[in-house]
């Protein structure tokens, strides 16, 4: 099974197994963490999964993070010159994600292998989730007539201890920024 | 309801309860604490954003499971606590004595606002069927808070009497008005004028009330907050509080004024001689003043007493040194300077024939 398949080996849609699969990466570093969350059961305000922090020492003893997940699996996603994961974004969910809000916002984009057979390696003793999740930060980008297309710089790994410094930073009321300046075009 | 009227009714109690807010400057969130529990709210910038909602929820939620207060209620009843603060007060906890003449100073102060404020027919069965709506709720913790339910108490058997049907329950009637009083012995305990014991009488706080107030205002207390929440069931009109705050200083003046109350005796005179010694109407008054002489046990006493235009004027048709005889109730101060004075009038009798009766409320609400 390949990019352009639309249906896996259990019949249901790629794109809703691509959704699992970004969701399961990012359950994997909440169970390693230690970390609540929750999922909306409608998700009209572009949040797939709230992630609660609990007994952390800044000012926000409880904070919280809101993720959008994406999942892309295209070839041509990654930038190899200049090593960037492109996903595009509808007009809502930029919209939805570059606005102020209480509960800082993030885009986790996934990077799934073309082949959905890739996205799991099974081993004798353990699975392994292909590839890696990079986030970003779209607070206070400017408006826009349409989509967008994002360019997430793959430094921005989405890693536990990236999970865990994001919730510090929160906790401190430190508006959360990307590692680098922004590359939307 | 909107999400910034939640977010009042949340913030409401959470300054009763005494939450503290801890929002560092330009937050984009308001966070207070109360020991090791946190509410996080949306800034009032951002209420309406998409998040404020589930903030709001789960701040609701967390205030039930924390301070046992259920906020998505609609009450059907009013509501007034009282919050005791001071340095010698523990976190809902007081000493035991001062704590039950707290209770006990708040009761009385919401019975006699109700028995001063029935004066028709069958006055001890209303009073005592309004007092069985009224029920005393356990306090809280947050310094020492009294609290109470008042009932909107509707007579049942109140098929000639009219008198409050205009303005609603006769519960939030008698409600507001002890509201109100508070409100006035707020103003009256903090003015730098002291007032006689009469004056006092005037806007309705007696030896009673002062008394009660000050057995709720307990040795250990340095500031009393009084809050009272209105049912939405029916309409509260803007004259009402919701929040009176006493400090030491109304304390003292009220303790200062039981002692002149108890200096004083009331007294029910029936046509009692005087004689009219001057008439004025100050610039700007609304009501004219007309000066008395009498004489009681021996000892010869001036009093003023303040009426409307239409009085005024007749009662200038009598010339100075007209010798009329007055009814009504009158207190008398027994100091070193003795002094009468007039509470209400019932009638100025002005000749044989001739009595001017008078239909004056006993007390200005």
């Amino acid at each position: 099974l390949s990019a352009n398949e639309t249906h896996g080996k259990g019949g249901s849609a790629v794109c809703l197994s691509k959704e699992s699969l970004s969701y399961a990466y990012i359950s994997a570093l909440l169970a390693k963490l230690s970390l609540n969350h929750n999922s909306p059961i409608i998700d009209d305000q572009s949040i797939d999964v709230t992630v609660y922090g609990r007994k952390f020492s800044g000012v926000w003893r409880e904070p919280q993070l809101q993720l959008q997940l994406k999942c892309t699996n295209k070839s041509g996603c990654i930038d190899k010159k200049t090593d960037e994961i492109i996903i595009d974004l509808s007009k809502k969910n930029y919209d939805d994600l570059r606005t102020f809000s209480p509960i800082p916002k993030v885009l986790v984009v996934h990077h799934a292998p073309s082949s959905q057979e890739e996205w799991i390696k099974e081993n004798t003793n353990s699975i392994e989730l292909m590839n890696m999740s990079y986030w970003y930060i779209l607070g206070g980008l400017s408006d826009s007539d349409g989509g967008k297309r994002i360019r997430i710089p793959l430094s921005q790994k989405l890693d536990s201890d990236r999970l865990i410094e994001m919730l510090k930073e929160a906790s401190n009321l430190i508006p959360l920024t990307n590692l680098v300046l922004s590359n939307v075009e | 309801m909107s999400n910034k009227k939640l977010k009042d009714k949340v913030l409401k109690h959470l300054k009763i309860m005494g939450w503290k807010n801890i929002t560092p400057e330009s937050a984009p969130i308001e966070l207070w604490n109360h020991g090791e529990n946190q509410i996080v709210l949306p800034v009032d910038s951002l209420i309406q954003h998409s998040q404020s909602i589930a903030l709001l929820e789960a701040a609701i939620s967390s205030i039930f499971e924390i301070d046992k207060v259920n906020l998505n209620l609609e009450f059907e009843v009013d509501r007034v606590s009282v919050q005791a603060s001071g340095q010698n007060i523990g976190y809902g906890r007081i000493i035991y004595q001062e704590g039950l003449k707290a209770l006990s100073g708040l009761y009385e102060i919401i019975k006699n606002n109700a028995s001063s404020n029935i004066n028709i027919k069958g006055k001890t069965k209303y009073v005592n069927e309004y007092m069985s709506e009224v029920h005393m709720m356990a306090p809280d913790s947050g310094s020492m808070i009294y609290k109470a339910e008042l009932g909107l108490y509707e007579p049942q058997e109140d098929n000639d009497n009219e008198s409050f049907q205009d303005l609603g329950s006769l519960g939030r009637v008698l409600n507001s008005r002890c509201a109100k009083l508070v409100l006035k012995a707020a103003k009256t305990f903090e003015s730098s004028r002291e007032f006689s014991p009469a004056e006092l009488m005037h806007v309705g706080i007696d030896i009673k009330f002062c008394e009660a107030f000050v057995n709720l205002f307990s040795a250990s207390s340095e500031t009393l907050r009084f809050q009272f929440d209105w049912s939405p069931k029916e309409i509260v009109s803007d004259d009402v509080p919701t929040e009176v705050l006493f400090n030491i200083a109304h304390k003292e003046a009220a303790q200062k004024y039981v002692k002149a109350f108890k200096k004083t005796e009331s007294l029910s005179l029936v046509e009692q001689p005087a004689i009219i010694e001057k008439y004025s109407w100050p610039q700007d008054a609304t009501k004219g003043k007309v000066s008395f002489k009498t004489s009681l046990d021996n000892i010869d006493y001036s009093m003023t007493y303040e009426t409307d235009e239409i009085l005024y004027l007749r009662l200038k048709q009598e010339k100075v040194k007209k010798e009329v005889a007055l009814s009504g109730k009158f207190l008398r101060t027994k100091n070193k300077k003795s002094k009468l004075e007039i509470l209400s009038l019932v009638s100025i009798k002005i000749g044989p024939q001739d009595t001017l009766d008078i239909d004056e409320p006993d007390i200005d609400n």
